[in-house]
């Protein structure tokens, strides 16, 4: 049996995670891919229910999973994501027609990773309303993940900054921008604002090239 | 099944409060550094057993076991040290006070017992309380023996296997296989040396550089 795809999204709670999902979806219908998507929350399935309700006219139901994980968000990623697997498995055996599929992690800190057997491909996400320090702090999602987003930039002049050194009073993009080449060198960092739709293509463009070879 | 086996499996059981979740024992600073080699872990594995569990921690935790048994509380002290003084980097130090100290602290032992002055010196600062002394003590309390150190001995393989699965380095199911390789390969039969040492640098360097890096997710 064919292995789709499998893109993995982690960060902290609020970040945008589920609605990165709600606005790549369509994009990836629209370029002619078939995905599916796996939500894990510790204690609900609100997620997949929310994302069944707002991709319901592009997505057959049956292709949005939840899952309630329970305890902590990385240990059903990473440390046992055997309830992950399965899951993906029965999506694939399922829809074998599936080229990518959506794994997202629920609301979790900045050690999140995804197990090498359970995603491909690694998405990272912040928000820069939580704090314009938060790149410089490091951590194995920021380090690591392939793609790391920074999200809700649109906000970034109502919240003040959080670093001492930044000569500007309000959230420092550029400061942030230098950290995260520091913290991650040559690998992708893209800023987004998911409410005003801005850099979504551009994370798309990086997900074809880099996960989907296509 | 009995009580000590089911004792044994308490207290190598991750659940068990060491908190051993915290430790990579220099693993961290090896993936930093970029030395870290997936398909040699079982080998990375088989050293750190040969060249530290075996012929140091192990062997503390016998001549603890020994001190145990003849109710000699000076000679635990004296391991006690000489186990402290014999980790070179201090976060290794560090570490192994804490689990040993984590260990007395979920550990009943008899009224007036060698392991209950020893548990009441570590409260009072007057002793270290280090890991291999400490399971030593908590063993004979359990009636565990010897079999005792299978649970050092494991517990440090998956502090090792687990940081790693943590890191992303390895999945979860290559974890399994090393760990299964490692438990064959690992002989249960207590083996007492003539002499106490450990030698491996590699791990030692990393363990220091560690202790200055400010990114860090892992104590050790």
């Amino acid at each position: 049996m064919p292995r789709t795809v499998r893109i993995g999204i982690g960060g902290p709670i609020g970040c945008g995670k589920t609605e990165l999902i709600e606005k790549l979806v369509p994009r990836f219908i629209a370029a002619g891919f078939k995905p599916g998507v796996i939500s894990n929350d510790v204690y609900s399935k609100e997620d997949a229910r929310r994302m069944a309700l707002t991709l319901g006219k592009d997505v057959d139901p049956d292709l949005i999973v939840g899952i309630e994980t329970g305890l902590c968000p990385h240990t059903a990623v990473r440390d046992d994501p055997s309830m992950n697997i399965d899951a993906v498995t029965q999506l694939e055996k399922a829809h074998p027609e599936l080229d990518l599929i959506f794994i997202e992690s629920g609301g979790d800190n900045v050690t999140l990773t995804f197990s090498p057997r359970l995603a491909d491909f690694f998405i990272y996400m912040i928000d820069v309303a939580s704090g314009d320090k938060t790149i410089r702090k490091g951590g194995l999602g920021i380090r690591k993940a392939d793609l790391l987003i920074v999200n809700k930039i649109d906000l970034a002049p109502y919240v003040e900054t959080t670093i001492p050194e930044s000569p500007v009073k309000t959230a420092n993009l550029d400061l942030m921008r230098e950290d995260a080449k520091k913290m991650r060198g040559d690998k992708p960092t893209v800023f987004v604002s998911l409410k005003e739709e801005s850099g979504l293509d551009e994370i798309v463009k990086i997900i074809r090239e880099k996960a989907l070879f296509r | 099944m009995p009580e000590k086996t089911l004792n044994l499996i308490r207290i190598s059981d991750t659940f068990f409060p060491l908190g051993s979740f915290t430790v990579s024992q220099g693993m961290e600073q090896i993936v930093a550094d970029n030395l870290f080699l997936k398909d040699r872990t079982g080998d990375l594995l088989a050293a750190y057993i040969r060249k530290v569990w075996k012929p140091f921690d192990y062997q503390i935790f016998c001549h603890a076991l020994d001190a145990a048994r003849d109710d000699d509380l000076g000679r635990i002290i004296e391991l006690d040290d000489l186990c402290y003084a014999a980790k070179i980097a201090e976060e290794s130090r560090t570490a192994m006070e804490r689990m040993g100290r984590n260990l007395a602290v979920v550990t009943e032992f008899g009224k007036n017992s060698s392991g209950d002055t020893f548990k009441s010196l570590i409260g009072e600062g007057k002793a270290r309380g280090m890991y291999p002394v400490m399971l030593a003590l908590a063993s004979h309390a359990l009636d565990i023996g010897e079999q005792g150190g299978i649970s050092l001995i494991y517990v440090n393989m998956t502090e090792v296997v687990a940081s790693l699965v943590r890191m992303a380095e390895i999945d979860y199911l290559q974890a399994q296989d090393v760990m299964r390789d490692g438990v064959r390969g690992m002989s249960l039969e207590p083996e007492k040396l003539p002499d106490s040492a450990q030698s491996f640098p590699l791990l030692d360097i990393a363990a220091m550089r560690h202790e200055t890096n400010s990114h860090r997710m892992f104590i050790s």
